[in-house]
């Protein structure tokens, strides 16, 4: 854990503040959905954020005008970065998606810049890697196996316990994860998420080869946005998660805040996640943690070293006057806005796919809109292309957001909507090129 | 100036489709609901993993003017005139339950995971 302990927060003051640049670098995928929600907070908040991705031919002139990266090859992006960082510098380097956050880290250290330690950001990402240092550090973690796919399972998989979860070891938003309830169930899944990942374009073999296999905890879940500063972490908000999540697959659907659990639960979530993050050595910047409550206490599903994604940030604006992006930005600066929470409840329903094929159209997107309390329908997925659900899919067919005066006023509002919409979706027959 | 003349009918040069496909087509047609017209055959991708190739209903608000159309026996085939380019010459086959094609634009090389042809998520 050197790195961790090189890891350094560079104090801010008032006057380092009023010198320095307001200029952020953000790392980000060319198909991330977060983005357009940090292009638009930087623009509110008057902060230069610059783009690095691989997209060097995107037609979004965010990417195509912005820094070009190659992943692949961390140490030759990072000269890029030190090369622009030069020319005009920055003030903060973030990474908006997993790929992103590791060389964030290791461009922020190198510049000097708060950040993570590229250990620690690592853990955050790896399912596999997380799970052993919270069960090293005390965290609570259910019994785990991992399988290693370039040996036969027979062998690997005789003391796996009944009912468990499947989940590729580096992949986001449930995609690969599947729940088995029984030897056959477990042999079904392995080979579909071998599959997906040797399609998912995972860089590292590891990543290719390896599932986490995990005791299926039964429970509440929630989802939890905060900010570390220095290793203290201020919890944001709580999302409650109404519907049971039992699998076969984990689809995310309503996302409901402010959280109905009871006070003294928010604290044992915060003190579990905050000891999650002190195991990982996460020390800056957002976090956004996956947990299951029942009546064994709290249980880290993970905690990742970024912002929630599916246009999801948004909703921070009712807890905190900001959306969650222009906090992140300004967090990065060493600012802090106003805090101002609004009275009531919001959501957010990620519409899920119903079935595979080519979406021909959405239906009742109107009436879905004049239901009472919904703010918005977004429908992400445009009309001709392909849809593909969970446990291969990566992204929603979109979002209704919703405010109401309280939280369950925003859950029937979201529901009430949903039920207006119906998806056609044509078949698709994929052909086989010789 | 005299107009020109544009065929949107695709020849068995342009594209051929075995018995065995023909027959598939033909299943699948007669189990869809009446406002299908036929098969879209489409192309996708293009990046450093190559084109996709794909079908899925072509319902009755098929262009006729634009669209190129191949007819057999008990089912039609729609093809826009971009898709055409990449599919000239090609072979549409059914084996082992899967549409094949045959004889089509492929790229090569490349690993097929890269972002940089991507268009962007917003």
């Amino acid at each position: 854990m050197a790195d961790a302990a090189a890891a350094v927060s560079r104090p801010v003051t008032a006057a380092t503040r009023n010198a320095a640049p307001r200029r952020i670098l953000l790392i980000a995928p060319h198909d991330s959905y977060r983005t357009a929600p940090f292009l638009a907070a930087a623009k509110t908040r008057g902060i230069d954020v610059l783009i690095a991705s691989e997209a060097k031919h995107s037609l979004v002139s965010a990417y195509a005008q912005g820094l070009h990266l190659d992943l692949g090859n961390p140490q030759a992006s990072l000269q890029t970065i030190l090369r622009e960082a030069k020319r005009q510098p920055f003030a903060a380097v973030l990474g908006s998606d997993d790929a992103g956050t590791e060389l964030a880290a290791l461009a922020a250290n190198a510049l000097g810049l708060p950040h993570n330690p590229t250990v620690a950001v690592r853990l955050a990402r790896r399912k596999d890697l997380a799970r052993e240092r919270l069960a090293q550090a005390g965290v609570p973690v259910p019994h785990h196996w991992r399988l290693d796919l370039t040996h036969p399972l027979a062998g690997q998989i005789d003391d796996i316990r009944f009912p468990c979860v499947l989940k590729p070891v580096a992949l986001a938003a449930s995609r690969g994860v599947i729940r088995a309830d029984n030897i056959d169930e477990l042999t079904h899944a392995v080979a579909r998420i071998q599959v997906l990942l040797a399609r998912a374009g995972l860089r590292e073999a590891q990543e290719r080869e390896t599932i986490l296999v995990e005791e299926f905890i039964p429970g509440f879940e929630v989802a939890v946005e905060g900010l570390l500063t220095h290793g203290r972490l201020e919890i944001l908000t709580i999302f409650d998660k109404p519907d049971p999540l039992d699998g076969p697959y984990f689809e995310e659907t309503y996302y409901i805040m402010p959280s109905r659990l009871d006070a003294p639960t928010q604290q044992a979530l915060c003190e579990t996640i905050s000891a999650a993050c002190a195991a990982y050595g996460l020390r800056e910047g957002p976090i956004h943690a996956e947990c299951r409550i029942n009546e064994h206490g709290v249980w880290i599903l993970e905690v990742a070293a970024r912002t929630i994604g599916g246009l999801c940030g948004r909703l921070l604006r009712s807890s905190t006057g900001s959306s969650l992006e222009e906090l992140v930005l300004m967090h990065a600066l060493g600012e802090r806005p106003e805090l101002n929470s609004e009275a009531g409840g919001a959501g957010v329903l990620m519409i899920p796919i119903p079935q595979a094929g080519i979406l021909r159209r959405v239906e009742g997107v109107l009436a879905a809109e004049k239901v009472p309390y919904i703010e918005e329908v977004v429908i992400y997925v445009r009309e001709g292309y392909e849809l593909v659900p969970l446990p291969e899919g990566a992204s929603y067919l979109g979002f209704i957001f919703a405010r109401a005066p309280s939280a369950v006023q925003s859950e029937a509002a979201l529901r009430a909507a949903h039920a207006c919409l119906r998806v056609v979706v044509m078949p698709l027959w994929k052909g086989v090129s010789v | 100036m005299a107009a020109i003349e544009y065929s949107t009918r695709i020849g068995d040069a342009e594209m051929h489709i075995t018995p065995a496909a023909q027959s598939q087509f033909v299943e699948i047609l007669a189990s869809a609901d009446d406002e299908i017209a036929g098969i879209r055959v489409f192309v996708s991708g293009g990046g450093c993993s190559g084109m996709a190739y794909g079908m899925t209903y072509a319902d009755a608000t098929v262009d006729k003017d634009y669209d190129s159309v191949l007819e057999g026996p008990g089912f039609k085939i729609y093809v826009d005139p971009v898709a055409l380019n990449y599919l000239q010459g090609c072979e549409i086959d059914f084996r082992d339950s899967d549409f094949v094609f045959n004889k089509v634009f492929q790229a090569v090389g490349g690993s097929g995971t890269c972002g940089g042809c991507g268009g962007g998520g917003f």
